[in-house]
C-alpha cells in the first residue's frame, strides 16, 4: 500500500478573537457602496481592490498577485455596538445559566468541579452564588438571539460583560480552553468581510453590475450600523438606538444564517430568500454535498437513450459526436506507432485525437490544418488522446444509482445519430425505459482502471444478482412471447423460416433433420441456443399447478425437460428465459460460464424476435371481447353478491340491536362487530370478483395474445385481465373499504349509513364496459392513494438508503473473512455471518441439494426412459406414462 | 417476553411462580442470580466466558487488539448470568440457517 504521505493527528476548533479578526484585515470597511459613478471601486468600501482582485489583468493590492495568485483577502467591520453570533446562541445561555451574574464565578460545588471536569456537562445552578453570595437569576433564551433574566432583557453589551467576568481557570471546567476560545468572543465586536473572491460580482449583458448575495447583506449591516454610531454618537433617546441595534442583530443573524427559525428570512428585491453563509455550505446543494464529496467530471457524456436490440448486452452505442469529444489516452510506442500516426493524420475527423501530449508535458491541439504534419513528428513516449472508439470499455449509469448494477462497463460501440444505444434486455438492472430517460457515460482513462472494469464491472459479470442470486437480465416482454411463440407446442416452421432464424443467431453447422414433413419444430430450433450437455426440468411459467404433475406429459406442455441440450418436451416462457426468473439462464450462467450466459441473452433474445416476427402478433381491446352470455354470467355473480353483501350487513343490524338473536352476525375472535363485518364483505366482494374474472378466463383461451402474454409471463396478469374483461372489484383506501367524504356517507349519491357495496367503493364493472360515476369516483381515489403511496415511498427510501450507504460505505472483507471498518475494528466474524457470497448462492442458498441430487441421478433417469423412448413434441399425443418419481434422500447417501 | 417459567404461572411473570436458578439446577453458575434465567430462551444464543488463555488465541488469529472487537455491556443479562468482568472477552454461539453454527467474540465493557 502506499503510505500516507501526512496523517492528520487532530483538529482543533477555534474561536476568531477580535484581535485575530483586526490582525488578518486588510482594510476597515466602512461605506456601504461598492463602486463609484466611474465604475472604480470605493476606498473602503465592500469591493475595495486591498480585499483581492476579481477581474483580470488587475494586480491585488494587499499581495500584488494576479487573479490566479492571489487568494484574496478579509476586510473588517467595527461594530458600532456588540452583537451575538448566532451560531453561538446556545453556548452563550449554557455559560450565563452556570456563571454567577455578579462575580462571573461557577455556580456549582466544589463536589461537583470533580464530576464537571469528567462529564463537561450542564450545571443544574444554585440560587445563590457561592462566592459573592449574589442571589441568581434564571435566564431564558428567546429564540434567536435574545436573552432574558426573569423577563428583563440582556442587551449584547451586558451578555458581554458577563462572559468576560468568567476566568480562565474555570473555563476548562465549562469545556473551553481559555487560549482559543474566550467565551466574550462569541458577542462580535468585529465582523469579518470575506474577500471578494468569495463573492464576486456579475457584469450583466447589458453592463449593469449585480452583486452577491453575501455583498447585498454585508451592505445592509453596513448601512444599519452606521445609522447605529450616528445616532449613538448623536445622543439620540434610547428607544431609537436600541431598535437600531435590534435590527443590526437582525442583520447580522441572517448574514449567518438566513433560514434561523424565529426570524424571516432577509429577501431580495425580487423576493427570493438571500443565500447567505450558511446556505452556502449546507444541504444536497450546498459546499460540502455538491462540491466537496462530490464533484463534476471530464470525459464523461449524458445522452438520451433508447433501444437496440442488435447490439449485444455488453454493449453500448455511443454516438458519434459524443465519441470525437471523449478520448482515450493512447501512449505511443514502437509497436502502435504507425495505428497511431494513421489516426492523428485524421485530426478531429473521426476516426482520429484531438491531443498530442508530449513527454514534458505540453498539450498540443490537433487541428485539421496540423494533423499531417503532428502525425510525421508523433514520437515513442508521446501520448495521443485519441478519439472513442469501437470496443473501449466505458462506465454506463443512470440515476438513481442504488445497486452496484446501475453502473456497469460496456464495450463502446460507435453509432450514427444522437442518443445511446442499449439492449432491452440490461433495462431492469438501470431500471431504464424509454420515455425520455438519460443515462451516462465515462470513458475510462488509464489502463488499470480499463482492467479492473472488464473484469469487476462488464455487464456478463452482473447478470447474476447479489440481491437474490437469481439473474436480472434476461429477457423481457416480447422475447417472452416470441419464445413462447417459437416453443409453444408444435409450432411449425418451413426452411425458409428456419434459415432466416438461424441465420439471426449466426448459426455454424449442421441443421437438424426436420421433424415431420420438411418442417422444423421450434422447440428444435430453440434447443440450437443449448450447450450439448444440458439437462434441466422444471414447470414452466403457464403451469397451471395441477395437484398431480403430469410431468412431460403435461396436456399444457407446461413441463420443461431438457435432454442433452435437446428441449423435449414444454414451453420456453419467463421461468425459462425471463429477467428474474428464468432457469435456464440461471443455470448457464452458473455452469456454462458469464459469458457463455452472454452469449446465450444475446442470442436467444434475437431468437424470439425472428420468431415472433414470422408468426405475428398482436393485441387490442377486442382481446377481452367475451359473449353475451358470460356477461350475463357475471351479472347474476353481482346480483348474488349484492344479495349476500345486504344479507350480512342485516345480521349485523340485528347484532348491533341483540347479538344473541337468531341471524344475527356472530362476532369474529378478537375483532369488534363492525370489523366482523368489515371481513365478512370484503370475502364475499373478493370472491365475486374473483368469480367474475373466472368467467371471463373461461371465454379467454391460450389463442388469445391477451392471455399469451399474461400467461408466459411476459407482460401483464389474468388479473388485469378479468378486471378488463369482468370487474374491477373493491377499491380501497388505507386497506379498507371505502368510507371517508361526507357525514356518514361516501358521496351524497347515497343514503346515510349505507354499507352496500356500491355506496362502499366496489366496482363492479369492468374497465372494458366503462364505469358509473360512482365508480369512477371510488377507482380515482384508490388510484391517488397509490400515486401518492410510490411518491412517498421514493423520498424516504431515498433517504434510508443514503444513511445506510453512509454508514457502510467503508466496511471492507479482508482476506480473512472479517469484516471491518477503516479503524480495524470487526463487524462480522466472516462476511455475512456465513461467508456466503449471495451472487453465487443459488437463490439465497449457498447449494442447491436438489440441483445436486438431479444431477447425479440424472443418469440413471435417463437410461430408464431411454428404454421407453420419449417421444419428442412437436407430433401430437402426449399421453406418456409418468416419469419415475426419483426417490432423492437415501440415493444421495449412497452417493 | 417468553420465558421458561411462563407455563407455571402465566398471569404474573415473575411472580412466585418462577424457581430461582439454584432450584432449576442450573450447573457452573458463578455470575449473578436473576429472576429469569434468560440463557435458557430459545432465542438467546449460547454465551461463553474464555479464559485469559482462549482470549489470546481469539485475539491472535484475527490479529485484533481487544478494542477492535464488537462490545457486550456487563450490564447485558447475558454477561451478568456468566459474571463476567470488563475487559473479558465472551464466546457467542449463534445458530444460523446458511452456517450452521456461527461463533462471534465480545469483549465485556463497562456499561
Amino acid at each position: 500500500m502506499i503510505g500516507v504521505p501526512k496523517r492528520v493527528k487532530s483538529i482543533n476548533f477555534n474561536l476568531l478573537s477580535p484581535k485575530e479578526m483586526r490582525a488578518m484585515s486588510a482594510t476597515k470597511i466602512i461605506t456601504a457602496d461598492t463602486y463609484d459613478d466611474d465604475g472604480f471601486p470605493i476606498d473602503m468600501g465592500l469591493m475595495d481592490p486591498k480585499l483581492g482582485v476579481i477581474e483580470p489583468g488587475l494586480r491585488c493590492k494587499t499581495c500584488g498577485g494576479r487573479v490566479d495568485d492571489c487568494p484574496g483577502h478579509f476586510g473588517h467591520i467595527d461594530l458600532a455596538m456588540p452583537i451575538v453570533h448566532v451560531g453561538y446562541a446556545k453556548l452563550i445561555a449554557y455559560l450565563l445559566e452556570s456563571t454567577c451574574r455578579k462575580c462571573g464565578g461557577l455556580l456549582f460545588s466544589k463536589e461537583k468541579v470533580k464530576i464537571q471536569l469528567e462529564n463537561k456537562g450542564n450545571t443544574s445552578s444554585a440560587t445563590i452564588c457561592p462566592h459573592c453570595g449574589e442571589k441568581q437569576k434564571k435566564i431564558v433564551l428567546d429564540k434567536p438571539t435574545t436573552y432574558r433574566e426573569e423577563g428583563h432583557k440582556l442587551t449584547p453589551k451586558e451578555i458581554r460583560e458577563r462572559l468576560e467576568r468568567i476566568s480562565d481557570e474555570n473555563l476548562p471546567l465549562l469545556g473551553l480552553n481559555p487560549k482559543t476560545a474566550r467565551p466574550e468572543w462569541m458577542v462580535l465586536t468585529v465582523l469579518p468581510v470575506p474577500p471578494v473572491n468569495v463573492r464576486p460580482s456579475i457584469t450583466l449583458e447589458s453592463g449593469e453590475r449585480s452583486e452577491d448575495d453575501l455583498t447585498h447583506k454585508l451592505v445592509d449591516v453596513l448601512r444599519i450600523n452606521q445609522r447605529l454610531q450616528e445616532n449613538r454618537d448623536a445622543g439620540a433617546p434610547q428607544l431609537i438606538v436600541e431598535d437600531l441595534w435590534e435590527l443590526l442583530q437582525y442583520h447580522v443573524t441572517t448574514y449567518f444564517d438566513n433560514q434561523t427559525a424565529g426570524i424571516p428570512p432577509a429577501r431580495h428585491r425580487s423576493g427570493r430568500a438571500l443565500k447567505t453563509l450558511t446556505q452556502r455550505l449546507k444541504g444536497k446543494e450546498g459546499r460540502f454535498r455538491s462540491n466537496l464529496s462530490g464533484k463534476r467530471v471530464n470525459f464523461s457524456s449524458r445522452t438520451v437513450i433508447s433501444p437496440d436490440p442488435n447490439i449485444s448486452i455488453n454493449e453500448v452505442g455511443v454516438p458519434i459526436d459524443s465519441a470525437k469529444e471523449l478520448t482515450v489516452p493512447v501512449s505511443v510506442a514502437p509497436y502502435n506507432l504507425e495505428t497511431v500516426k494513421k489516426i492523428v493524420a485524421n485530426g478531429p475527423s473521426y476516426p482520429g485525437a484531438n491531443y498530442i501530449i508530449r513527454p514534458d508535458g505540453r498539450r498540443i491541439k490537433i487541428t485539421q490544418k496540423n494533423a499531417e504534419e503532428f502525425a510525421e513528428k508523433l514520437e515513442v513516449g508521446f501520448t495521443v488522446e485519441r478519439h472513442l472508439m469501437d470496443g473501449d470499455i466505458v462506465l454506463f449509469n443512470r440515476q438513481p444509482s442504488l445497486h452496484r448494477m446501475s453502473m456497469m462497463a460496456h464495450e463502446a460501440r460507435i453509432m450514427p445519430y444522437r442518443t445511446f444505444r442499449l439492449n432491452l434486455a440490461v433495462c431492469p438492472p438501470y431500471n431504464a425505459d424509454f420515455d425520455g430517460d438519460e443515462m451516462n457515460l465515462h470513458v475510462l482513462q488509464s489502463e488499470e482502471a480499463r482492467a479492473e472494469a472488464k473484469i469487476l464491472m462488464m455487464v456478463q459479470e452482473h447478470i447474476l444478482s447479489p440481491r437474490f442470486g437469481g439473474s436480472v437480465i434476461g429477457a423481457l416482454h416480447d422475447h417472452i412471447t416470441g419464445a413462447f411463440l417459437l416453443t409453444y407446442r408444435d409450432a411449425k416452421f418451413t426452411k425458409d423460416e428456419v434459415l432466416t432464424m438461424v441465420s439471426a443467431i449466426d448459426f455454424t453447422g449442421k441443421l437438424p433433420k426436420p421433424a415431420k414433413d420438411n418442417h422444423w419444430t421450434g422447440k428444435q430450433i430453440f434447443s440450437l441456443l443449448l450447450p450439448k450437455d444440458l439437462n434441466m426440468d422444471f414447470r414452466a411459467s403457464i403451469c397451471k399447478l395441477c395437484d398431480i404433475c403430469k410431468k412431460h406429459g403435461c396436456r399444457d406442455d407446461a413441463y420443461v425437460m431438457i435432454k442433452n441440450g435437446n428441449l423435449v418436451t414444454g414451453v420456453i416462457d419467463g421461468r425459462a428465459i425471463g429477467a428474474f426468473k428464468g432457469k435456464i439462464l440461471d443455470k448457464i450462467v452458473r455452469d456454462y460460464g458469464k459469458d457463455a450466459g452472454r452469449e446465450f441473452i444475446d442470442k436467444v433474445t434475437k431468437l424470439a424476435i425472428i420468431a415472433i416476427t414470422i408468426k405475428g402478433f398482436t393485441t387490442g381491446i377486442d382481446d377481452e371481447d367475451i359473449p353475451e352470455e358470460a356477461k350475463k354470467q357475471i351479472e347474476e355473480i353481482m346480483k348474488k353478491a349484492e344479495k349476500d353483501v345486504n344479507t350480512l350487513i342485516d345480521a349485523y343490524k340485528i347484532a348491533l340491536v341483540d347479538p344473541s338473536k337468531k341471524g344475527a352476525l356472530e362476532q369474529m375472535p378478537g375483532r369488534s362487530i363492525q370489523e366482523t363485518l368489515e371481513v365478512e364483505l370484503m370475502k364475499v366482494l373478493g370472491r365475486a370478483r374473483d368469480d367474475a374474472g373466472k368467467v371471463a378466463g373461461k371465454h379467454l383461451g391460450m389463442d388469445n395474445p391477451a392471455v399469451i402474454m399474461a400467461v408466459s409471463g411476459a407482460r401483464g396478469s389474468m388479473l388485469n385481465l378479468s378486471q378488463m374483461a369482468g370487474s374491477i372489484g373493491q377499491q380501497s383506501v388505507r386497506g379498507e373499504r371505502i368510507k371517508r367524504g361526507y357525514q356518514d356517507r361516501t358521496l351524497p349519491h347515497f343514503q346515510k349509513d349505507d354499507l352496500s357495496s356500491g355506496a362502499r367503493g366496489f366496482v363492479k364493472s369492468s374497465y372494458k364496459s366503462g364505469l358509473t360515476p360512482t365508480e369512477y369516483f371510488f377507482h380515482s381515489m384508490g388510484g391517488r392513494e397509490g400515486l401518492v403511496d410510490t411518491a412517498v415511498r421514493t423520498s424516504r427510501s431515498g433517504y434510508m438508503q443514503r444513511r445506510m450507504i453512509n454508514a457502510l460505505e467503508d466496511l471492507k472483507v479482508k482476506y480473512d473473512g472479517s469484516v471491518r471498518n477503516t479503524a480495524g475494528t470487526i463487524i462480522q466474524f466472516s462476511y455475512g455471518e456465513d461467508n456466503i457470497d449471495p451472487t453465487k448462492s443459488v437463490r439465497g442458498d449457498a447449494v442447491d441439494i436438489d440441483e445436486v441430487v438431479r444431477n447425479i441421478l440424472h443418469f440413471e433417469v435417463e437410461s430408464k426412459i431411454e428404454g421407453e423412448e420419449i417421444k419428442v413434441a412437436g407430433e401430437e399425443e402426449m399421453g406418456l406414462p409418468k416419469e419415475p418419481e426419483p426417490s432423492t434422500e437415501i440415493e444421495v447417501e449412497e452417493e | 417476553m417468553l420465558l421458561s417459567g411462563c407455563a407455571d404461572n402465566p398471569g404474573k411473570p415473575g411472580g412466585q411462580g418462577f424457581k430461582s436458578p439454584q432450584a432449576r439446577g442450573s450447573e457452573g453458575f458463578q455470575g449473578e442470580r436473576m429472576k429469569i434465567d434468560v440463557t435458557k430462551h430459545k432465542l438467546v444464543p449460547e454465551h461463553v466466558l474464555l479464559s485469559d488463555t482462549e482470549s489470546k488465541d481469539v485475539l491472535k488469529k484475527y490479529n485484533v487488539s481487544r478494542d477492535s472487537l464488537p462490545q457486550i455491556p456487563v450490564t447485558d443479562p447475558c454477561a451478568r448470568m456468566l459474571g463476567a468482568k470488563p475487559g473479558q472477552i465472551i464466546k457467542i454461539i449463534r445458530r444460523s440457517q446458511t452456517a450452521g453454527s456461527f461463533t462471534a467474540y465480545r469483549m465485556v465493557v463497562e456499561a
